[in-house]
């Protein structure tokens, strides 16, 4: 039975989720200026039915504040109050706090006294009128409140008069008439009465079966809704009438419940109604992975018809061809599976923009646009910490103080806009604000004073911008809560880097700066140059690479204590061969091989020489800890095109071998220099 | 297994217990490297391949001839002749990798051939030779004589995870 009644806790907490988004949803919508009758009446049905839900389970703390905010929405709905940007405000403020209730709730954790006080206050001012204090739905198992409760209820009785007819099958589905009756006497006066014409002899009763029906008269001040809502649980296996007499002017009266077929019309809705179905991670990572297998087999094929296959059996060839192009459609939706929508992390934001505006006293207005864009699931879980980390930036250094924005000449509310969308096989995030942008000088001054940078550096207002991803960067004088512990833009890069993405920053003075987070659609398919190095092809993320250069061997200088360098448009970067780092035996040349710019981790690059560069490709990521120790400088390992294993590099890890080896490095390229002048 | 069933089946019918011997036999793949013997228990034999080639790990010790491909997994292959200090395989088509798994870990063994099953019991695995002032051999679980041969049990997880790999193997002396 408990464990019952705790399923019921987990699927009521799942509910509210769903219903606080939905308020949240339809409440910004509101604040925003939609007047559509859809919104109000879609808050007032996901609050409904959480006070409901909590209820029914005896969250005591939840009910009251829920129904304060349900009254509120229903004078709303019920026009009988404005519904104005403030209104919807306060109710988005007290949705928060509900979340915060349901939450609590759902954690067993206790909310100090009075915590939701304040917001319930403030959300009844705000609509101005008076809210009757009456608990609506009975907690069956807190019977003694609720007679408290509706014993102070001095609204109007009214009779009600109820035929419950159960089904034969009502007392199988572990529901006790008993129950109803005594819930329903709790409620008011009521009077049984019992038809006995449907009780067979003893000889045929059989003891499952129900075959008692009733009819009831009950004279209460509870709520026709309230009165349904004690054979909530019956519903579909009986037939229920409730006619309320004597009925006065009660604005939301339902319709009748009038029988068991009617669906519960909170549920019966289309928007509501979600066509999913919940599937194991682990299947789906099972299907992810043999749709790999696939792709690789797939590329194997794809290598072996050509068009002497074409000539001999043209036929074969077509259903071939047809066949890759199946199996390519194959796993694309076997990634779509894994793909969720961002909504689930940007919704999460208006909240936290309400909390930073309250916090640093600036009228912040957030913009969403894109929320149905899809990622890899694995990616969504990691980019909330990244987002938030974003915007708190931007609300406490981008977004100014009121003042500050009135005498610029811009509007009072600053607005932070937060999107994203698909470019080809990479997803784009953006969060920008119109705040005063990025103070070149003052970032500059900060980088001198944290000793990050030399006093005479020449730096590219770009490298100015990425001083801020720098571990302990911050320019703001004091630490806040909010931010400007220098511990932010970091950690967004690193776990951004971490996903296969990059950050990139722009600013404009005075109008604003962006961020922009370019992550690839999934981490189990890797977009991969396939280079040769020796004798042994490596895979390496082309999210790394900024470009490739064949000729550059008059380029190459040397740096004292860097060791080899070469000269990209004046930048010098460091030169490490691959054979070098890993040891194998390369048979480079100047002539032959090329050297890959990537970008590491920490904003530098360095230019990798390999032997040959063999393609683009996608390649399907496999771990190689699974069954190996782990190998400084390799991210993971794929199955290349001819069944070999390719291994994927990590160029941040690579610079850090290269850092060790650069005396040996020098020594390579000291036979170089030799072989070249031997060349001239 | 058929032998381990005969003896089940003869206990059973003569109405002793079924559980004398069986817990006592115990199953092994023998393989062959330059002379000498070395066994697996047959229950960590996962299977056994002709040698394709590995792509090689950079930076790993000598031992590990790199990773390959089973079937979408990637697994190492241990040259066991370079892990007991014997010198490094001259790997062709014809030698044998044998593909056992150790916890959750699969590894492969570069191996020169794949000699025999054999069925002992555990009181025919006799313990290793300790010499005077040498530390124990770690790779080494037991010895199996037989009449003209002697086959050496190996320890896997020695073989994957023991980090010293410069033990001159005791058994080419026996043999």
């Amino acid at each position: 039975m408990k464990g019952g009644l705790e399923k019921f806790k987990t699927m009521f907490l799942d509910e509210c989720e769903e219903h606080v988004r939905t308020l949240e949803e339809s409440l910004t919508a509101l604040k925003g200026g939609a007047r559509g009758q859809d919104w109000i009446d879609n808050a007032f049905r996901a609050v409904h039915s959480i006070k409901g839900g909590a209820g029914m389970l005896g969250f005591a703390r939840i009910v009251p504040f829920a129904h304060t905010l349900e009254t509120v929405l229903d004078a709303a709905r019920l026009k009988r109050i404005p519904v104005t940007g403030s209104l919807a405000s306060a109710a988005l403020r007290a949705v928060d706090c509900l979340s915060d209730l349901v939450n609590a709730a759902g954690k067993g954790v206790e909310l100090p006294a009075g915590f939701e006080s304040a917001q319930s206050a403030a959300l009844v001012s705000s609509a101005g009128i008076a809210i009757p204090s009456a608990i609506a739905i009975a907690p069956p198992d807190a019977a003694g409140e609720t007679a408290d409760a509706s014993g102070g209820n001095t609204g109007p009785h009214r009779l009600f008069e109820i035929t419950f007819l159960p089904h034969v099958g009502l007392l199988r589905r572990a529901n006790d008439p008993l129950f109803i009756l005594r819930q329903l006497m709790e409620l008011g006066e009521l009077k049984v009465e019992t038809d006995l014409a449907g009780l067979p002899p003893l000889a045929e009763l059989v003891p499952t079966d129900s075959c008692l029906a009733w009819k009831l008269e009950l004279l209460t001040a509870a709520s026709e809704k309230t009165v349904a809502s004690v054979f909530e649980f019956v519903e579909g296996d009986c037939t229920l009438s409730i006619a309320a007499k004597d009925i006065l002017t009660e604005a939301d009266v339902a319709p009748a419940v009038a029988g068991a077929d009617q669906g519960n019309p909170d549920f019966a809705l289309p928007d509501t109604v979600v066509s999913s179905i919940r599937v194991d991670l682990e299947r789906i990572d099972r299907l992810v992975n043999l749709s790999g297998e696939i792709a690789i087999s797939q590329a194997l094929v794809a290598q072996l018809i050509d068009q002497s296959l074409f000539n001999s059996n043209p036929r074969l060839f077509q259903e071939i061809s047809q066949l890759l192009t199946h199996t390519q459609n194959l796993q694309d939706s076997v990634m779509a599976i894994r793909a969720q929508p961002v909504r689930a992390i940007f919704e999460r934001m208006p909240r936290l923009v309400r909390e930073l505006s309250d916090a640093t006293g600036k009228s912040i207005l957030l913009r969403l646009s894109g929320e149905a864009t899809e990622i890899d699931k694995t990616v969504i879980e990691q980019l909330g910490d990244p987002i938030m980390h974003m915007i708190r930036n931007a609300a406490d250094h981008g977004i100014e103080s009121r003042d500050e924005r009135i005498a610029a000449g811009k509007p009072e509310e600053g607005i932070i806009s937060l999107s994203a969308e698909q470019r080809g096989s990479r997803i784009v995030i953006e969060v920008g604000d119109d705040g005063r942008g990025i103070d070149c000088d003052k970032v500059r001054q900060r980088a001198i004073e944290k000793n990050l940078i030399s006093r005479d550096a020449v730096l590219s207002s770009d490298e100015i911008y990425n001083l801020i991803f720098v571990p302990g960067f911050t320019t703001t004088d004091g630490v806040t809560d909010i931010s400007g512990r220098g511990v932010g833009m970091d950690v967004v890069k690193r776990n951004i880097q971490r996903l296969g993405g990059r950050v990139g920053i722009a600013s404009e003075p005075g109008r604003g700066s962006k961020m922009t987070l370019t992550l690839p659609l999934t981490l189990a398919v890797l977009e991969g140059m396939v280079v040769r190095s020796g004798f042994e092809s490596y895979v390496i993320p082309i999210s790394s690479i900024l470009e490739c250069r064949t000729s550059w061997g008059k380029d190459v200088g040397t740096l004292p204590g860097l060791g080899p360098v070469l000269n990209v448009r004046g930048q010098h970067l460091r030169l490490l061969h691959l054979s070098d780092i890993f040891n194998t035996t390369g048979i480079e040349t100047l002539t032959h091989s090329v050297a890959i710019v990537t970008e590491i981790e920490n904003g530098s690059q360095i230019a990798l020489v390999v032997d040959e560069i063999i393609g683009q490709q996608q390649v399907v990521v496999k771990s190689l800890a699974d069954n190996c120790a782990a190998v400084t400088g390799i991210a993971g390992a794929t199955i290349l095109g001819d069944g070999r294993v390719g291994l994927i590099l990590d160029p941040t890890e690579i610079a850090g071998i290269g850092s060790e080896k650069i005396v040996s490095s020098r020594r390579f390229m000291a036979r170089e220099f030799e072989a070249r002048r031997n060349v001239a | 297994m058929i032998s381990q069933r005969r003896i089940t089946d003869y206990v059973d019918s003569t109405g002793h217990s079924t559980t004398m011997d069986e817990a006592d036999m115990r199953q092994l793949v023998s393989f062959a490297i330059r002379e000498q013997n070395y066994c697996v228990d047959i229950l960590a034999v996962r299977e056994i391949r002709m040698w394709n080639g590995a792509t090689v790990l950079p930076n790993s010790p000598d031992y590990i001839r790199g990773v390959f491909n089973l079937r979408g997994t990637i697994v190492p292959v241990v040259d066991l002749r370079m892990r007991f200090g014997l010198g490094l395989t001259e790997a062709t088509a014809g030698h044998v990798v044998v593909i056992v798994a150790v916890d959750a870990a699969q590894m492969g063994l570069l191996v020169d051939s794949v000699s025999d099953i054999i069925t002992v019991s555990k009181k025919d695995i006799a313990d290793i030779p300790q010499v005077e002032g040498e530390e124990q051999n770690p790779f080494f679980l037991g010895l199996i004589t037989d009449q003209e041969s002697l086959t050496a049990l190996i320890s896997l997880k020695e073989i994957l995870f023991h980090r010293s790999s410069d033990f001159q193997s005791t058994a080419t002396e026996a043999a």
